[in-house]
């Protein structure tokens, strides 16, 4: 279906997308907040993968999809820590992002469990988990990935995060998203993604993916003033390392793809 | 043991090295887009400590947008670019010439969170792909000096280009590792009004370099 998977992220995960669940408009108006519905529509996406850091956008996306006749993959993406319970500035440093998907309807019940105590007992600046409770509340309806970027792979390989994944509860899947954004760094993270699989004896299966937060590269900069304005920072000081790349828009997802 | 194999292809004891030490001015910190063009390179290509020739390039955009606060740090003089400026398309050829020249390596001051990507946007300002296969050559003595600082050192040159990202990214408080910081604690000379011209600061960073390199076990 596709040879790099699609993965959509809205503005409900706070501060990080421009693209919203709204009700489809076409044609796509780049001169407004384009919904990602409007955009599976445009171009006959048959299934949305929809990335999120939280689940306030899971009902609306649900509805948005059922309307198109879309099928909706669902993925949270919570931070996770050896210790949840652990409150710490050595925590936090050793933290990495995982992405859950959810199988089918009855995986709601069950993110949402992780999801809540993530965001109260497990609260440190952000939502978090940890490896012992994720274990506890694992289920089959639900998928393990471990992102690209934040990563336990790229934390570990690129700063001094000490990140223990505890992950033999289940088979997890790797998104590779290495020759996806003109980064310089990624062929590093890569590199140690390789590694990892080879000396990993599950056969864990690696998967193409794209992260995507705008429309195409002409909506960068709009993108860029509005991560600015989120971290306090200004288009010419935006205070984000590394933020250089116009090329996490579905067109060059879109070109990738083909 | 042999002795003679002590600090065998060490930085420090390679007088065959070829550098280019490098920097840039733009006309802000921004890392991405293409308003934010870099209108002054300056290059210095050595082998090992002995200086071969100078670059100082300004570049002439159709249009440059300097802020007010980059043209002060700066000394941005739009008449320099007027006089000297060559084209876009001219620097860019001198300046890739020693970013994909395999070798040299690259001496850059916070080159991995900076230097780089301004490279990268003249590229595509010129409409040319992002190539950032240089990457590995870089000796980035922003991050190195913090790695001395920090006691740490890189567990081989394979593995150079990962320990430098590792100590780029980090912070900590009293962990200074501007330019001018790193030349006072090395006793290089630094004159405050000369600083932040581009060909200036390669000056002092390849003396720079020339110290802390004696510091790199590799």
């Amino acid at each position: 279906m596709y040879n790099i998977l699609p993965l959509f992220k809205s503005e409900y995960s706070v501060g990080k997308s421009i693209l919203t669940l709204d009700k489809t408009e076409e044609p796509i108006n780049e001169k407004k907040a384009i919904s990602i519905g409007t955009i599976c529509k445009v171009n006959n996406l048959q299934v949305l993968y929809l990335v999120e850091d939280s689940l306030s956008g899971f009902l609306k996306s649900y509805k948005m999809c059922d309307e198109l006749g879309i099928e909706l993959r669902f993925g949270l993406r919570l931070s996770v820590v050896q210790d949840g319970t652990d409150k710490s500035e050595e925590s936090y440093k050793n933290s990495s992002k995982i992405v859950i998907f959810l199988k089918n309807t009855a995986a709601y019940k069950d993110i949402l469990k992780i999801h809540n105590q993530a965001s109260t007992d497990f609260f440190y600046y952000e939502k978090r988990t940890d490896w012992k409770n994720l274990r506890n509340k694992w289920s089959d309806n639900l998928e393990l990935i471990h992102p690209f970027f934040d990563g336990f792979i790229h934390k570990n390989t690129l700063t001094f995060a000490k990140c223990l994944p505890d992950d033999s509860f289940t088979t997890p899947v790797f998104f590779d998203e290495s020759e996806s954004h003109d980064l310089p760094f990624s062929p590093l993270i890569k590199k140690s993604l390789d590694n990892f699989i080879k000396n990993d004896n599950r056969n864990c299966e690696v998967v193409k993916g794209h992260s995507i937060y705008y429309y195409s590269s002409r909506q960068f900069k709009a993108y860029s003033v509005f991560r600015a304005v989120n971290n306090r920072g200004t288009l010419a000081k935006m205070n984000i390392d590394g933020f250089s790349s116009d090329s996490f828009g579905f067109e060059k997802w879109k070109l990738l793809n083909q | 043991m042999s002795l003679n194999n002590l600090g065998e292809g060490f930085y420090r004891y390679d007088k065959e090295q070829l550098y280019a030490t490098i920097d840039c001015e733009s006309c802000n910190l921004n890392l991405g887009l293409l308003d934010n063009k870099p209108w002054q390179w300056s290059i210095i290509e050595s082998k090992g400590e002995e200086v071969i020739q100078k670059h100082d390039l300004y570049v002439k955009w159709d249009s440059l947008v300097v802020s007010k606060d980059a043209a002060r740090i700066t000394g941005f003089n739009p008449n320099l670019i007027e006089q000297f400026g060559k084209t876009p398309k001219e620097v860019l050829d001198i300046i890739d010439s020693y970013f994909y020249s395999s070798n040299h390596h690259l001496i850059l001051h916070n080159g991995l969170n900076f230097d780089v990507y301004l490279q990268n946007i003249h590229r595509r300002a010129l409409g040319l792909k992002t190539d950032y296969s240089y990457i590995s050559r870089i000796l980035d003595t922003n991050a190195l000096f913090k790695g001395y600082k920090l006691g740490m050192q890189p567990d081989s040159r394979a593995n150079l280009i990962q320990y430098q990202y590792r100590l780029a990214g980090y912070r900590k408080k009293g962990l200074k590792s501007s330019l001018k910081f790193c030349c006072k604690e090395f006793d290089v000379e630094y004159l405050d009004n000369a600083a932040h011209s581009a060909i200036y600061d390669c000056e002092v960073l390849l003396k720079l370099w020339n110290k802390l390199k004696w510091k790199i076990e590799c």
